[in-house]
């Protein structure tokens, strides 16, 4: 089995493939093909601009007191910072925070990318500036929050431990949709603390322990 | 339109001003739908594959027309749809076998001659079977090769060895005669 002999074979493969294809033919496919994709592309072109045209035409006849609202992304820091907006996709409520004020949580989440949204008395909620960063944010920020809770407050509560990562457990529950209002830690189901009901959050892609009456 | 000129010869080291894309295509099509062929085993994989190459190429020509080797060009992108290509291929083959469905994915027509040794190439480790395919059936020294697959000549060259030592061990002389 010579180099020559891999060589013949290669040839003779060449010379079969080249013998059966009408290559003139297939360049001329090949144009018609090319000039298919512009035309379409064109024409996509034209619907996509016509499609513009339209919608601005109409906002423009629409009434100033038309309602627009569109979700807000989750880089919209201004939107998201505005109390009322409470469908907003939240990343984390966290609601062991209950003892902060906006200003002591904002304080505490300088540096994390994180906002605080809303305080009132009993819940602090935390949001992420985009999806991309949250768990990075989430991890960071609440490495900070479990430095700063009093265990006496915690044990209260009935929760185990104020390790992060018992902390991080209830950020990443809201990673998913879930079927059961609870959370897991450590494999182990646990109830909402004393005083907090376990619900979703309005977008249902998170779980959240709410104060009663101060439902998401 | 392109200005036709007269390449000055043959194979990749060619400096052209420009040349037009038909003659480029009428000279490499069918060369390109052969590697593919050995790289794939499927003459339809081969020519939409090479087709799809061919109209990358000829939208971007002004440009790809000055490069000192076109040819290259088209045969790193043809190589990477095959190598896609079989991919896919494979996934989809894993797809069905999760779904156990016991359907085979059909190969294409394979050219009679020489069959067993074209299937022993496609069982190759992907690098062995690419510098196989270009040096026997493209006909691209070592230097070309490695230009293609941006690897070093020697690397080539130790791929071609023991891309022809398996052959030989998978394929006894009487398989081959």
């Amino acid at each position: 089995m010579s180099d020559d002999w891999f060589r013949d074979r290669g040839i003779d493969l060449v010379e079969r493939v080249s013998a059966s294809i009408d290559v003139p033919a297939r360049l001329d496919r090949l144009h018609g093909r090319h000039r298919h994709r512009t035309v379409t592309m064109a024409l996509a072109g034209g619907v996509a601009v016509i499609g513009l045209i339209a919608v601005m035409a109409l906002l423009g006849r629409l009434p100033d007191t038309a309602p627009v609202a569109p979700a807000a992304p989750l880089a919209d820091t201004t939107r998201l910072l505005q109390p009322q907006n409470t469908s907003l996709p939240v990343t984390v409520y966290v609601a062991l925070l209950d003892e902060f004020t906006v200003d002591e949580a904002t304080a505490h989440c300088t540096g994390t990318g994180a906002h605080v949204g809303a305080a009132d008395g009993s819940l602090v909620r935390l949001f992420d500036t985009t999806d991309s960063t949250r768990r990075l944010v989430t991890q960071k920020l609440l490495d900070e929050i479990g430095a700063l809770i009093d265990p006496a407050r915690v044990a209260a509560l009935g929760l185990p431990s104020t390790s992060p990562a018992c902390l991080f457990e209830l950020a990443t529950v809201s990673g998913a949709p879930l079927t059961e209002p609870a959370i897991q830690i450590d494999g182990e189901e646990w109830p909402p603390p004393e005083g907090f009901e376990a619900g979703w959050s309005q977008t249902g892609q998170q779980l959240v322990f709410y104060s009663r009456g101060l439902e998401p | 339109m392109h200005r036709e000129t007269e390449p000055a010869t043959t194979g990749l080291h060619v400096v052209r001003a420009t040349e037009s894309f038909d003659r480029f295509y009428l000279r490499e099509y069918p060369q390109m739908v052969a590697v593919v062929v050995a790289l794939t085993g499927s003459r339809w994989a081969a020519e939409e594959l090479t087709q799809e190459a061919m109209l990358r190429a000829y939208r971007s020509w002004d440009r790809i027309s000055r490069y000192d080797k076109p040819g290259a060009w088209l045969r790193r992108v043809t190589i990477n749809l095959a190598t896609s290509h079989l991919r896919r291929r494979v996934a989809e083959a894993k797809a069905l076998a999760l779904l156990a469905l016991r359907v085979q994915t059909p190969l294409p027509a394979q050219p009679e001659p020489d069959a067993a040794l074209w299937d022993a190439v496609r069982r190759l480790p992907k690098r062995q079977r690419q510098s196989f395919v270009l040096h026997y059936v493209d006909g691209l020294s070592l230097a070309e090769i490695a230009d293609v697959l941006d690897i070093g000549e020697t690397t080539v060259k130790t791929h071609l060895q023991r891309a022809r030592q398996s052959m030989q061990q998978e394929l006894g002389e009487e398989d081959i005669q």
